[in-house]
């Protein structure tokens, strides 16, 4: 089984099909701007054991990186909202880690896509 | 706003609808589908402006996220639901919202909850265009089913046979419907028998079946097939005997109808 790539570019495209140009930059905006507030909700979470506080954090970033293509986000969300909800601190510190990796990738790939859509 | 470059998906008639969701990426996404779809909506961000808005407004569907902060969408939709119940034990006529919710398919997420909490359909998220142009259609059909229900049997007579439940002991609507399902044939036979035989007894027969078929679907709401019966009896009355049979007919029509919302009502 192939694995999934960690960006989704049928996702923009639905995005442009959706709302065109405009609306589509936006969402890519909000992405960053939301993502990188809940990522902040997370590690205050993450530093102080709140580990259901660390899921409801991340909760959220699974959707809302599906709606833009994230996928690598998507996936470690839902594995750190798991561990995290599993009690287990360790593991979800970890995750934690990659997923705040994997969002810095996406923002980079997704401002290449803001460039393609502005050219 | 539809344009010629960005058409309507669908050209479904415009419902009020309320997306409650608290990603605000997820829920704009969520107002830009329901506009392709030809449909305004309103937003909010969590469970309690979900049922405050609904409140204000009453949302023909809602499209509820089901882990949102504070008030969460479960107890959100229970809130609702609640709310829809005591208008009803208050004789209001109430209109069941319709409660998609938006899952993320996890275990927190599961379905079964959703149900108990009482929604009424599922899409998962990211929603999709395509998947939620189904949803809908499937909300708009099983409500236009509701509001054909509801021209058959009474819901507010409904709603106040439903108050007489008690904790522990058969469900006395239930019994009361069982009861009316197995007599209603019986009685509509018992004038068409009495009619074709034309003798000595059918007018009384006829009209006693009448009257009491009349005074049981009076009892559970069913105001159509009550006053077909009334009709029937005050042509009999009149010794037209034979101006009843195509009154009886109709009757067993409308009996069809209500055995269909009868038997919905006893699924919940």
């Amino acid at each position: 089984m192939n694995e999934p790539g960690p960006f989704n570019p049928a996702a923009i495209e639905r995005l442009l099909s959706l709302g065109g140009q405009k609306f589509t930059l936006e969402m890519i905006d909000l992405f960053g701007s939301y993502g990188g507030k809940k990522l902040g909700e997370a590690r205050s979470a993450r530093d102080t054991g709140n580990l259901r506080a660390l899921a409801e954090a991340v909760h959220p970033l699974k959707s809302s990186a599906g709606n833009v293509g994230a996928t690598r986000v998507q996936e470690l969300a839902t594995q750190a909202e798991a561990s995290a909800l599993a009690q287990n601190a360790e593991q979800a510190g970890k995750e934690l880690a990659e997923l705040e990796r994997a969002f810095a990738e996406a923002r980079s790939r997704l401002d290449s896509e803001r460039a393609r859509l502005t050219k | 706003m539809n344009t010629a470059d960005n058409p309507p998906a669908s050209t479904a008639k415009p419902v009020r609808i309320l997306v409650a969701e608290d990603s605000p990426l997820n829920q704009q996404v969520a107002l830009k589908q329901l506009e392709k779809l030809g449909h305004l909506a309103d937003a909010v961000a969590d469970g309690e402006q979900a049922v405050a808005a609904h409140k204000r407004t009453g949302y023909d569907i809602i499209l509820m996220d089901c882990q949102m902060p504070g008030v969460s969408g479960y107890e959100a939709t229970w809130l609702i639901r609640n709310q829809e119940k005591e208008k009803a034990g208050q004789g209001e006529t109430v209109k069941r919202v319709y409660i998609i919710a938006m899952t993320a398919n996890t275990q927190a997420d599961n379905r079964q909850k959703c149900t108990e909490a009482g929604m009424d359909g599922f899409i998962n998220k990211p929603v999709q265009l395509a998947e939620l142009e189904a949803a809908l259609l499937h909300a708009l059909a099983d409500q236009a089913a509701m509001k054909e229900m509801d021209a058959v049997v009474d819901p507010v007579i409904i709603a106040g046979l439903h108050q007489l439940r008690m904790p522990g002991k058969p469900d006395p609507l239930v019994e009361l419907i069982d009861f009316f399902l197995r007599e209603a044939p019986a009685q509509l036979d018992t004038m068409s028998d009495a009619v074709a035989k034309n003798d000595t007894s059918s007018l009384s027969r006829t009209i006693g079946a009448a009257t009491a078929l009349k005074g049981s679907a009076g009892n559970l709401g069913a105001r159509n097939l009550a006053a077909l019966c009334d009709e029937i009896e005050m042509t009999a009355k009149t010794w037209m005997l034979a101006d009843t049979l195509p009154l009886i007919e109709r009757a067993r029509e409308e009996l069809a109808r209500v055995r269909v919302a009868l038997e919905r009502i006893k699924g919940g």
